[in-house]
């Protein structure tokens, strides 16, 4: 709890809760990229299902890639949420379940990158389909986390 | 309409009792933040490709989506109706939302211009053709309003009380 509190009143995270501006910032991006990888999770799911079945897969896996930069977005904006307020996530157990399906649906949609869009199969393989729900679900699941850590925490700051 | 009407209205509809319970606040944040995600995966895909993004992706193909975008946004407007109906002077003189509400206006007579005066353009562009300016506009103006739509929503937490940001109450 030292380190945390240690963190907490850094000259860098007193500023990030006092600025006018800097944390609003910080919650746009995350909430932006955040939508944008759901969404894009949804949609991968749906073009292996068979919507939009027109577009190949190598092509859509181009759209796909943006998920990639809208999550590097997204760790580096939570992080510095997490900054900000290090005992309001640390201390709640949800903040742990969050990480641990973020970087779950994170392997699956590299691994649906790599081995599906990327890889000029000609047909969607039959495991693909799921693997992209499970992800997609594993996704909102995310999401979902993290507007209930705004409820459930126990603690906001140590000091 | 008014503050005191719109709250009377989610007391007697039960709405508000509903959202005051522990969990349903932030349960139907997550639908509504859900419905906004399946919006920028179709319709935010979809001006992606038209800005030129992707361009192998034809964009007869691609338009598929859109409908479950519209979907979407039916469960974001009825679930958003939700927290204003429980709290509508949190809502109603709040410059976040008016703005929120202004881009979707826009966002909306955008798609009203798309549709009317441009049907015959909405999947032209095939797998490496450029879409033409004016879809490329419409997709830029739609684009911006929908990550507007939501900048602006999160915006509405930072402007609290909301009497006192209101500049147009008088």
């Amino acid at each position: 709890m030292d380190q945390v509190a240690g963190l907490e009143q850094s000259a860098f995270a007193t500023w990030l809760r006092e600025s006018s501006w800097a944390l609003f910032a910080l919650l746009i991006l995350h909430t932006l990229t955040m939508g944008a990888i759901v969404g894009l999770a949804l949609a991968s799911c749906a073009r292996l299902l068979g919507l939009a079945s027109a577009v190949p897969l190598p092509a859509f896996g181009r759209l796909t890639r943006v998920l990639g930069w809208a999550l590097a977005a997204a760790a580096v904006s939570g992080l510095l949420l997490v900054a900000a307020y290090p005992a309001k996530a640390l201390t709640n157990p949800l903040f742990y379940a969050k990480l641990a399906m973020a970087a779950s649906a994170a392997a699956i949609a590299w691994n649906l990158q790599r081995w599906v869009f990327a890889a000029n199969v000609a047909t969607v393989p039959s495991w693909a389909p799921k693997l992209a729900a499970l992800g997609a679900a594993l996704w909102i699941a995310t999401l979902a986390a993290g507007k209930f850590l705004a409820y459930t925490h126990k603690m906001l700051l140590v000091g | 309409m008014n503050a005191d009407s719109v709250a009377a209205f989610g007391h007697a509809t039960g709405i508000y009792a509903f959202m005051n319970t522990a969990f349903g606040w932030p349960a139907v944040e997550v639908i509504h933040f859900v419905a906004l995600s399946v919006l920028l995966g179709s319709v935010g895909l979809f001006d992606l490709r038209a800005l030129g993004l992707a361009r192998a992706v034809p964009m007869r193909a691609l338009h598929r989506l859109v409908p479950f975008g519209v979907g979407a946004f039916v469960v974001s407007a009825l679930s958003g109706l939700l927290f204003f109906v429980s709290a509508p002077d949190q809502y109603m003189f709040n410059p976040a939302f008016r703005l929120k509400l202004a881009c979707m206006g826009i966002a909306a007579a955008n798609v009203a211009v798309f549709y009317t005066a441009f049907p015959q353009r909405v999947g032209e562009a095939g797998a490496e053709e450029e879409a033409r300016l004016p879809v490329k506009v419409i997709a830029a103006i739609s684009l911006l309003s929908w990550v507007g739509v939501i900048a602006f929503g999160r915006l509405i937490t930072m402007f609290r009380p909301p009497y006192h940001w209101c500049f147009a109450c008088g």
